[in-house]
């Protein structure tokens, strides 16, 4: 992977060939989700819009961004309005027609504000619904001021000297206004009526002047759960301090946006705080450095929130991979099956495709060492009182279980979801493979499980499913205590063989397992008695010498399951002889008597 | 589980006595080979109980007098016991204990050595 490149000449905008990831994951998100908006207004996949960005870097960040950003920002209902398609058609009909006239500042700002024009355009619905809501309002003020004649004077005089305050406001609005192509007809009205000198700003109380006092309050209708009061989103900007703290935005200039100048919780709020963690950062990395390496940071960082993709029951999810197309491809691939289950409304499914897509991505491309390099991030969703993120979670796949994943039988087994507890009639399940990423014991959740099929009579999950999760957890265990810790594995030849020996051993001991196991079963022909059997053995399970008792006793009455040569072998070693894991084999036989 | 194999191990003077349990085990598979079943499932019981009260005294009691034998089968067994017999540590007792019940349990059903 290349780094954004520095570049010192005059019109270093033209030097950005393509889109790379950096290697930092939230700014990598950003970029991700830069692409996301891009792909859903305009359609362009990755590789258009790379080609179009060595095309003309400004007509993307300055012209096809900000657009797509507002429409996406903005509130739902204007989105899914008839006409916006065409608008974008037009707008690319528009954009296509300007070219670089030499001055990067001025052609910068001449697209920009065409954009704005377009931007308006969408939006002309929302602005005269909230211009009819507030001639309303201008027209209760007057009346009341008819009504309060005795006040009226020190009301005219406070009014007076707030519109001082803002006469600057009102004049450099005005003439953003008459510069916009497609604005409202209502405020063309009253700029015009300005214009003609019938206003004057300092000494009446005119109609006008209430109404464009009203005006002022016009902005985009910016939303968002990620952003409260940062910049544009803040509810007392005005229309035109929004535009302009935008194309700050896009531009970095962080002279005129001081709070760009740290990159802290204010601009992503899965960084830590500047005022409550000062000794975080040993030397003050000011945005500045890092604006100068990556061109267009911020436009990346405010796209954050948009590389997640939400589930329903399991809140918001990115995968990250460090490798941009792979990363692309995974979640283009997640986000397109999530809407295939989404219709059958079968959570299930989400999951069991989620892995599927990736591993095929792998496949794919050849490469184990994505998915080792890969995160997942997860967050619930945002504590809109506390503007903090709610159950966030980053889950890196160790390169031990990545190398489990990649098998396919083992992860088949896996990608399963099974219950592990009652709450008040419902049950709670878990991802196995979740699980075992985040390098949780696989033991408990098999335990759990079969506890409440032999306790509630659940239907039992998956045996394959739980096999797998058994002897996987045994094996670790084993190889842990073995000595040949995985850490140490570091330093050998095995390392660059990606455990495929444990993985084999695995499936070793899955083959023998399964084909001992199951003689469990010639205890008894009665299920009753074999489920009693079984729940014996369970409320044993933590005590070894209570377990072996209770396992012999039962066979020292059945005398011929005993003499059978591998059930026998079987007991010895993996019961008697093993002192590490000898509940998971034992857990297995449970699980043959019940299923 | 081959790393299993040798269980407890503990340090004579300078030199270092294994439990070798797989060889135990095949002993009692050798000793018991011609009793009758009925007799081992009683045996198998009364070794059974007395591993579950953890009582190391009555389980050697009976399985010492189950094979105080002049048979030559035993001789082997005989001969493990009186390298190993020990008081051992409770946890490596029952593995102990375990191994020679599972050895006699193995032979359920034969006779002469030959399997039915």
């Amino acid at each position: 992977m290349r780094a954004h490149t520095i570049d010192t000449s005059s019109n270093s905008n033209y030097n950005v060939s393509s889109l790379q990831f950096t290697g930092n994951w939230y700014i990598d998100a950003g970029i991700f989700g830069f692409i996301k908006i891009m792909e859903e207004v305009y359609g362009w996949d990755l590789y258009k819009l790379d080609e179009m960005i060595s095309k003309d870097p400004i007509k993307v960040y300055y012209g096809y961004f900000p657009f797509a950003y507002i429409l996406k920002a903005s509130k739902n209902s204007i989105n899914k309005k008839s006409n916006v398609k065409e608008i974008i058609l037009e707008l690319e009909r528009e954009l296509e027609r300007k070219t670089f006239s030499g001055d990067e500042e001025k052609y910068k700002k001449e697209i920009y504000n065409t954009i704005l024009g377009f931007v308006v355009k969408v939006l002309g619905e929302f602005f005269n619904d909230q211009l009819t809501k507030d001639v309303k309002n201008y027209e209760d003020f007057i009346r009341k001021l008819n009504e309060e004649k005795e006040k009226t004077k020190t009301k005219i005089k406070n009014y007076l000297e707030k519109m001082e305050n803002k006469s600057e406001d009102i004049k450099s609005l005005i003439e953003f206004c008459s510069s916009q192509k497609g604005i409202n007809k209502a405020i063309k009205d009253i700029v015009k009526k300005i214009k003609s000198g019938k206003l004057k700003l300092e000494k009446e109380v005119d109609d006008s002047i209430l109404y464009l006092y009203e005006l002022l309050r016009l902005r985009l209708p910016l939303e968002s759960t990620f952003y409260r009061n940062f910049l544009f989103y803040n509810p007392s900007y005005t229309l035109e301090k929004q535009v302009n703290s935008l194309f700050d935005v896009i531009s970095s200039n962080i002279s005129r946006q001081p709070i760009l100048s740290f990159i802290d919780k204010t601009i992503n709020k899965f960084l830590y705080s500047e005022q409550e963690f000062k000794n975080v950062s040993y030397t003050l990395l000011r945005s500045e450095q890092l604006a100068a390496c990556i061109q267009y940071l911020f436009v990346y960082l405010i796209c954050f929130e948009y590389a997640f993709i939400r589930y329903d029951d399991m809140g918001r999810m990115f995968f990250y991979s460090p490798d941009l197309s792979f990363c692309y491809r995974v979640n283009k691939k997640l986000e397109a099956m999530k809407e295939l289950a989404e219709e059958k409304v079968d959570t299930n499914k989400i999951i069991t495709i989620t892995w599927e897509k990736v591993i095929d991505t792998l496949f794919e491309k050849k490469s184990s060492w994505s998915l080792e390099n890969m995160y997942i991030i997860s967050y619930r969703g945002m504590d809109a009182q506390k503007q903090s993120l709610i159950d966030v979670e980053y889950i890196g796949i160790p390169k031990l279980q990545a190398s489990f994943l990649l098998d396919d039988k083992i992860r088949t087994a896996l990608n399963k979801r099974i219950k592990y507890r009652k709450i008040e009639n419902r049950f709670a399940s878990k991802w196995v493979i979740l699980e075992f990423i985040k390098g949780y014991s696989l033991y408990s959740l098999a335990l759990a499980h079969i506890k409440l099929a032999i306790n509630e009579n659940m239907p039992l999950g998956p045996f394959e499913t739980l096999l797998y999760s058994l002897i996987l957890d045994a094996k670790l265990n084993e190889i842990r205590t073995r000595g040949e810790d995985v850490e140490k594995v570091i330093f050998s030849d095995r390392y660059f063989d990606n455990y495929k020996w444990i993985v084999e051993e695995v499936k070793r001991e899955v083959r023998y397992t399964s084909l001992i196991s199951p003689l469990i079963r010639e205890v008894s022909k009665d299920e009753d008695k074999r489920r009693e059997f079984a729940r014996k053995l369970m409320t044993t399970l933590k005590d070894k010498d209570l377990f072996l008792y209770n396992l012999l006793r039962e066979l020292n009455i059945n005398k011929t399951l005993c003499t059978n040569e591998e059930m026998n072998r079987f007991i010895f070693n993996k019961l008697i002889l093993n002192n590490i894991n000898w509940r998971n084999y034992g857990l297995i036989l449970i699980l043959d008597l019940v299923r | 589980m081959e790393q299993y194999k040798y269980y407890w191990q503990k340090v004579c003077g300078n030199e270092k006595l294994k439990l070798d349990l797989e060889l135990l085990k095949k002993a009692c598979e050798q000793s018991f080979r011609k009793e009758s079943d009925n007799y081992k499932q009683k045996l198998v019981f009364k070794l059974l109980e007395a591993v579950k009260n953890n009582d190391q005294i009555h389980f050697f009691y009976t399985l010492l007098r189950a094979i105080n034998r002049p048979d030559e089968e035993f001789k082997q067994l005989q001969k493990l016991l009186h390298q190993d017999y020990d008081v051992m540590p409770n946890e490596v007792f029952t593995n102990f204990a375990y191994t020679i019940i599972l050895g006699i349990m193995s032979t359920y059903g034969e006779t002469g050595g030959e399997k039915k």
